[in-house]
């Protein structure tokens, strides 16, 4: 362990202090509170930029692990660790949570402290869990999130706020307490094969789980984190929680917690039962290529604003998706890259209605119109963001969107060369065409909406007499507009940083893929049918990371569905 | 031979620095000089400066290390190779994933060159007339922003090494367009026709980058020079589905991106609504430029083109469809520029017809032209209505010769070229298209498709000669017919107009040189110099008509050789055509509206003629009821439908209900009376020993090979309620040739899976019994299934 794994629990260590500073503070100075919290998350966000440096681009394994025992009885231990998937999502919600802040300089009124406490603690909560490397660690952090997100909704929302939260909360712990289950059946059947009991994840990633066993374990895990991303069908807790939270809680939302799906994904489901994913893969790609249209086409039939923009991201995290289950380097680098971008977009997004809703209180798109002539400053920053959420090239939306399609489309590989997942996916052209269906569907939508608000006569009296944006706003936009072009035009950077993580996502899923069939067993080690063998299975490896070659002539009964494992076969 | 030069990312920063000092820079400096906003001058210097420098810089380019480089190509006669590599410049990498590597470069050759030339010379005399036509607009600035945000954003379309870089600009294009075309949103209409543009432009886009990722899927690449390679064009004709080549569908998803950006059948309805526009916009983005970047992609992509004979017929034909059905559709407007902008979408299919039929000079050579007499009409159109108040209603001019003799000439010229009359230059460019049509004839064609292209776009031209002197007639000729308010304002317009009209008129008049009819003496030698074709042989590699002098056996098109005679009777034919044209309007145009044909549209068959072309075809209502109804309703059904009531309503709170109720009705059970649970514990012992004390077994069975089947019992069930079976163990009999005695028998393992093989005497139907012994109670429990052995040598049995 190196000086610099103590940066990652200081990151976790700084907002919640942070938030317990805050709560000391006199509850008659409101602003004293939002100045503290705002400089405590720009300490974070400096804090998670020096991670930069001594983070080293070309290693792909995890990077400044920090290891220390948690609850010893049980092998769970407090690890964390950032790679080149994490440290994006890190580095957005850092980014993030001073926008968020400042943004609600005027819209927050009451209960202050509370406010920047709870958004402090929500970041310690994000952190902890894109940091986690534990599953049971993961799994308290992920649990921690939900609090201040239900109180941010259940006490500064809107009208039907205590429904949006209790759906929020309900529909998101029936998908994570099925991934309970399934995390504590990896956590017998790993202590049964090599004696030793732990929820560290590199330790678990090794094992081998009988192939229908896998398909159950990833369809728990699978639930938790769709219902997170949202996939459809399981979407509609967003709608009602994103129009009822008040601006900062959906860009939280929108910009972070979402992400939770998709990185669920990578980090634990699909690493952990890659056969179970290879299995489900196609049809998780459908639901999310359906969702695509289905997004697009629902946020077209809204009236209120927010809904619209909250139903966009049902259409875009789709095509996060549709990237991850692409199982090539182009479309999961273009989901994180899609997911980064949705995290600028779509909060500038929000941001912008917040801005109205502030001056106006109202969301309904029909109260607005031509506000172009009264506002021209922000109408050019509602553009940015609108364009860079239309995928316009040459704004971050295009890249990921662009890159999550096309490795979609060649998953199964090129002409001359298919690849292993060529097995697994089939009509990845098609799901391709339909995903890009929704750069139609997607400016449909987000161009009627700028145009029923931005267009048009200035006929309301009411919005002849709106400010434009002062420069507080423009400052909370600007970090989000020079994030989105910068992404847009000079996307190389960004994309290396993730480069040798997914490669090692992808042949570390490839290889435990292609393990024998049979009882629950290491990767690399022979699959023996032992009647309750936890004396004759062999040690866990000293080296976690040894583990991961590739089972050469262990396969004792060929796979059904391998095309390479069919050799030894005849 | 591809040079590299460090000057080429320049030509599109200088408009794009412009656009940014515009936009943002002058703008928040401007409180910096006590002003509010930024001075015009100020803005309209910035925007001329940068694409004049961009023009500058680009006559440099092609004028000295390109013309070198090209002088050097030229001059080695035979020996040459097929293309010159041009000027090019990479700047960085743009993505770099896997197996795709995009790069951020520009390159620089003839075809190019071209492109620049017509993008910066004709936008800089745009942006010059705009200082003029948009003086005293409130958003000075922000028009100038765009228009050089857009000229920027053509000149990377037109410099991109690659389709992805080719799409930014692409991309680009359409924002700009859907920004000038909304400029004067106030109007919810122009909005809307911002909106329709973008959204037809986007389906286009849809194929594009489907285009993308299959070209990549077959060749491995999307970059220009790399998918020129020998091993890329293999690629491309292998089979790929349904008989047709890959490079078929490559080729029409990337035309179907065409025909979204050139407006052709069926994504052209956007082109006459962009009319909303500013007119220096129509100009310069829906005449001159923007519209025609779908042909330049095609003929960019002529290799890809060239190996499908299938994608090029469609090509021609949607091009000649649209070349007649958009001259038709011109008849009957009223609008000013939306009779040119039927026009150009006529045009556009006639540039298309030409790369269809490989006659990819004859394309651009239209492209150029079309570029020159179009954008003049537009800014001729613009001081015309500038000088009628801002109406464009062609019923309530005439006359107007006599105010404004400058604006008039450069108009009747521009008519004159497009009409195709001699020596003008749309007479050349479009004699090229038409000879090019007549004489294709490809592998599959048949013998009528040259033939049938020819004449329709022959029908297309006499309707172009005629509607536009219909409109020039009714402008300019006869006497004026607006009201006396109108009258006193009407003025010639200021120099700074009339100017680029001149300029622009002069080379309408000579720009034809550059591509002199093929005409070859007896030793083949041409007799006319063919200035553009050589310059564009560098580059494209022609397998039409024009390839006559470039031997090229390795193409799918045939050669098509015309003879002089042939030539030149085509060209007296298309002179004719036009003159027809010109003087049927004339005779009912000369003098005003006529009052026989007004007459003949109120009446019986006449009316309802007129009726369909007054209205487009109907189409925009087709598209109106089909598309966005459709998308309306289905929008409104998915929301109200799946996700309000089944998913949220049946599905969430549903199940919300379902665990209310329930737990309300097992409230009932918890009511603490003592007798009530004692009549639970009754009822629930006896159920349990029900259950219990019944088991089932059962067994499955899986053929292995011709007639050994392998059995496996089933004991689920079993297993779970009577837990002790596996403590104690059974004992498991199988009959299995229904003689009621025990073939196997054996100790059951609940570790260990039981299996058991047996071999049957051949394909039939068989009775099998399986019978287990609990060890504890010495109970038994039987099953008999009939099981089905598959003759294995007949198809589609067990594997």
């Amino acid at each position: 362990m190196t000086g610099a794994s103590a940066l990652l629990p200081a990151l976790l260590v700084l907002p919640l202090v942070g938030a317990i500073l805050v709560m000391l503070l006199p509850k008659e100075e409101p602003g004293l509170a939002r100045g503290v919290s705002l400089g405590v998350s720009i300490a974070t966000l400096a804090l998670s930029l020096v991670i930069l440096g001594p983070y080293d681009t070309k290693i792909a394994s995890m990077q400044m692990v920090f290891d220390k025992e948690w609850i010893p009885g049980m092998g769970a231990r407090f690890k964390l660790g950032v790679d080149g998937i994490s440290i994006f999502m890190v580095l957005l919600t850092t980014f993030l949570t001073p926008i968020i802040l400042l943004s609600a300089f005027k819209a927050i009124t009451s209960r202050v402290r509370e406010f920047c406490a709870l958004l402090l603690i929500l970041e310690v909560g994000m952190l902890g869990a894109f940091l986690s490397l534990d599953l049971l660690l993961f799994y308290v952090f992920w649990e921690i999130m939900l609090i201040p997100m239900y109180l941010l909704i259940g006490i500064w929302g809107g009208q039907r706020r205590i429904y949006a939260s209790i759906k929020f909360v309900i529909y998101t712990m029936a998908g994570s307490l099925l991934m309970l289950v399934a995390i504590f059946y990896l956590y017998a059947q790993y202590g049964s094969v090599t004696g030793e009991y732990t929820l560290d994840l590199t330790q678990l990633e090794r094992l081998v789980l009988p192939r229908d066993v896998q398909i159950y374990c990833f369809a728990a895990f699978a639930l938790a984190f769709a219902i997170k991303v949202p996939l459809f069908p399981l979407h509609t807790w967003l709608p009602d929680a994103h129009v009822q939270a008040p601006t900062a809680g959906s860009v939280v939302l929108a910009g972070v917690l979402l992400k939770f799906g998709i990185y669920g994904f990578l980090r634990f489901a699909m690493p952990l039962f890659p056969y179970g994913a290879a299995e489900l893969a196609p049809y998780l790609a459908y639901l999310a290529a359906a969702g695509i249209v289905y997004g697009a086409f629902v946020a077209f039939a809204q009236s209120d604003v927010k809904k619209l923009v909250a139903y966009s991201s049902v259409s875009h995290l789709g095509f996060c998706m549709i990237g991850i289950f692409a199982m090539n380097a182009e479309g999961i680098e273009g989901s994180i890259y899609a997911m980064i971008s949705h995290g600028l977009t779509t909060s500038g997004l929000f941001l912008a209605i917040g801005v109205l809703y502030e001056r106006r209180h109202t969301r309904e798109m029909s109260e607005y119109g031509g506000l172009w002539k009264q506002m021209p400053v922000f109408a050019g920053l509602f553009l940015m963001c609108m364009l860079g959420s239309v995928g316009l090239p040459g704004l971050s939306g295009f890249v990921g969107e662009f890159l999550t399609i096309f490795g979609m489309f060649i998953s199964g590989g090129t002409a001359g060369e298919p690849t292993f997942w060529a097995e697994f996916m089939p009509h990845p052209m098609l799901l391709g065409a339909v995903a890009t269906s929704g750069v139609i569907f997607g400016a449909i939508y987000l161009l009627y909406m700028f145009q029923k608000m931005m267009f048009g006569p200035l006929d309301n009296p009411k919005n002849k007499e709106l400010k434009d944006v002062s420069w507080r706003e423009i400052s909370v936009f600007t970090p989000l507009i020079i994030g989105i072009v910068v992404m847009g035009l000079y996307p190389k950077p960004f994309i290396k940083v993730m480069e040798p993580a997914v490669d090692r996502f992808i042949s570390r899923f490839e290889a435990k893929l292609i393990e024998p069939d049979g009882p629950a067993h290491l990767i690399g080690q022979p699959a023996v049918a032992s009647d309750r063998a936890p004396k004759t299975a062999p040690k866990a490896a000293a080296d976690p990371h040894a583990g991961h070659a590739h089972a050469e002539g262990a396969h004792k009964a060929p796979p059904t569905k391998k095309p390479t494992a069919e050799e030894p076969a005849h | 031979m591809q040079k590299t030069n460090n000057l080429l990312f320049l030509i599109p920063l200088l408009p794009l620095a412009g656009a940014f000092l515009n936009l943002f820079v002058w703008r928040l400096l401007a409180p910096l000089t006590g002003k509010y906003r930024q001075s015009d001058s100020l803005t309209h210097t910035t925007a001329i400066a940068s694409v004049l420098g961009a023009f500058g810089l680009a006559c440099y380019l092609v004028g000295v290390p390109l013309w070198k480089q090209y002088s050097a190509w030229h001059a080695l006669g035979d020996a040459r190779p097929e293309t010159m590599g041009g000027l090019h410049q990479h700047l960085w990498t743009w993505i770099e994933v896997g197996s795709l590597k995009i790069d951020l470069a520009f390159r620089l050759d003839t075809l190019t060159a071209v492109m620049l030339l017509v993008i910066t010379g004709i936008g800089s005399l745009i942006h010059i007339y705009s200082v003029g036509y948009m003086h005293g607009e409130k958003r000075y600035p922000a028009f100038f922003g765009y228009l050089n945000l857009f000229t920027g954003m053509m000149l990377i379309l037109v410099l991109g090494d690659s389709l992805p870089i080719m799409f930014i600009g692409w991309e680009g294009v359409g924002l700009c367009s859907y920004l000038l075309i909304g400029f004067w949103f106030e109007e919810t209409a122009n909005a809307d026709a911002g909106r329709k543009a973008f959204v037809a432009n986007r389906v286009g886009d849809f194929a594009f980058l489907l285009g993308i990722c299959l070209l990549f899927y077959a060749t491995g690449s999307v970059d220009f020079a790399d998918l020129q390679r020998p091993e890329s064009i293999d690629a491309l004709k292998e089979v790929f589905w349904g008989g047709e080549r890959m490079g078929f569908y490559i080729a029409l998803l990337f035309f179907i991106g065409a025909c979204g950006k050139s407006a052709q059948i069926p994504l052209y309805v956007w082109l006459p609504d962009a009319m909303a526009g500013p007119t220096p916009v129509s100009a310069l983005i829906h005449a001159a430029t923007m519209v025609t970047a779908g042909v330049y992609m095609i003929v960019r992509m002529s290799f890809l083109y060239a190996h499908s004979t299938t994608a090029m017929a469609i090509v021609a034909v949607v091009g000649a469809l649209t070349a007649l059905f958009a001259a038709i559709m011109a008849f009957a407007q009223t609008d000013l520029k939306k009779v040119l902008a039927y026009s150009t979408v006529s045009q556009l299919g006639f540039m298309f017809v030409g790369v269809g039929v490989g006659a990819y000079t004859a394309g651009v050579f239209h492209l150029i032209t079309h570029a020159f007499f179009k954008a003049g009409l537009f800014l001729a159109a613009g001081s015309v209505m500038h000088a009628m108040s801002g109406s464009g209603d062609i019923m309530k001019m005439g006359g107007l010769r006599k105010y404004m003799p400058r604006t008039r000439w450069s108009f009747l010229i521009y008519c004159v070229a497009i009409a195709g009359i001699f020596p003008f230059s749309g007479f050349f460019s479009k004699d090229e298209i038409l000879a090019g049509a007549f004489g294709a004839g490809a592998e599959g064609w048949g013998p009528v498709l040259g033939k049938f292209l020819w004449a329709t776009l022959s029908i297309a031209a006499l309707g172009t000669a005629f509607y536009m002197f219909r409109l020039y007639f009714l402008v300019f000729g006869g006497e004026l017919r607006c009201d006396e308010e109108t009258k006193s304002h009407i003025h010639e317009s200021p120099y700074s107009m009339t100017v680029p009209l001149m300029i622009l008129a002069a080379f309408t008049c000579v720009i034809g040189v550059i591509g002199f009819p093929h005409l070859l003496d007896d030793k083949k030698e041409l007799i006319l110099p063919t200035y553009l074709h050589d310059w564009l042989s560098s580059t494209v590699v022609d397998f039409g008509r024009e390839s006559l002098l470039m031997a090229n056996g390795t193409s799918s098109i045939p050669e098509s050789h015309l003879s002089n005679t042939l030539t030149i009777g085509l060209m007296i034919g298309a002179f004719a055509i036009g003159l027809i044209g010109i003087f049927t309007a004339k005779a009912i145009y000369g003098r005003g509206p006529s009052e026989k044909v007004a007459a003949m549209c109120e009446t019986g068959n006449g009316k309802a003629i007129h009726n369909v072309v007054l209205n487009k075809f109907y189409v925009d209502e087709l598209y109106e009821w089909s598309l966005y109804r459709f998308f309306r309703g289905a929008a409104k059904t998915l929301h109200e439908v799946v996700d309000r009531f089944l998913i949220d309503g049946l599905v969430v709170n549903g199940s919300a209900w379902l665990i209310d109720r329930g737990s309300r009705g097992l409230q009932l059970f918890q009511n603490g009376q003592l007798h009530r649970y004692l009549v639970g514990v009754v009822v629930g012992g006896a159920l349990i020993f029900y259950f219990a004390s019944s088991p089932k077994v059962s067994f499955d069975y899986k053929q292995l090979n011709a007639n050994e089947v392998e059995f496996t019992p089933d004991f689920s069930s079993l297993t779970t309620i009577r837990g002790g079976l596996d403590a104690k163990g059974a004992t498991i009999t199988f009959d299995l040739d229904s003689d009621g005695e025990a073939d196997f028998t054996s100790e059951y393992h609940p570790q260990k899976p039981m299996k058991v093989k047996w071999t049957f005497g051949g394909a039939g139907k068989y009775k099998v019994s399986m019978t287990m012994t609990d060890a504890v109670f010495d109970e038994k429990y039987s099953v008999t299934r009939t099981i089905t052995v598959k003759d294995l040598a007949v198809k589609g049995g067990v594997k």
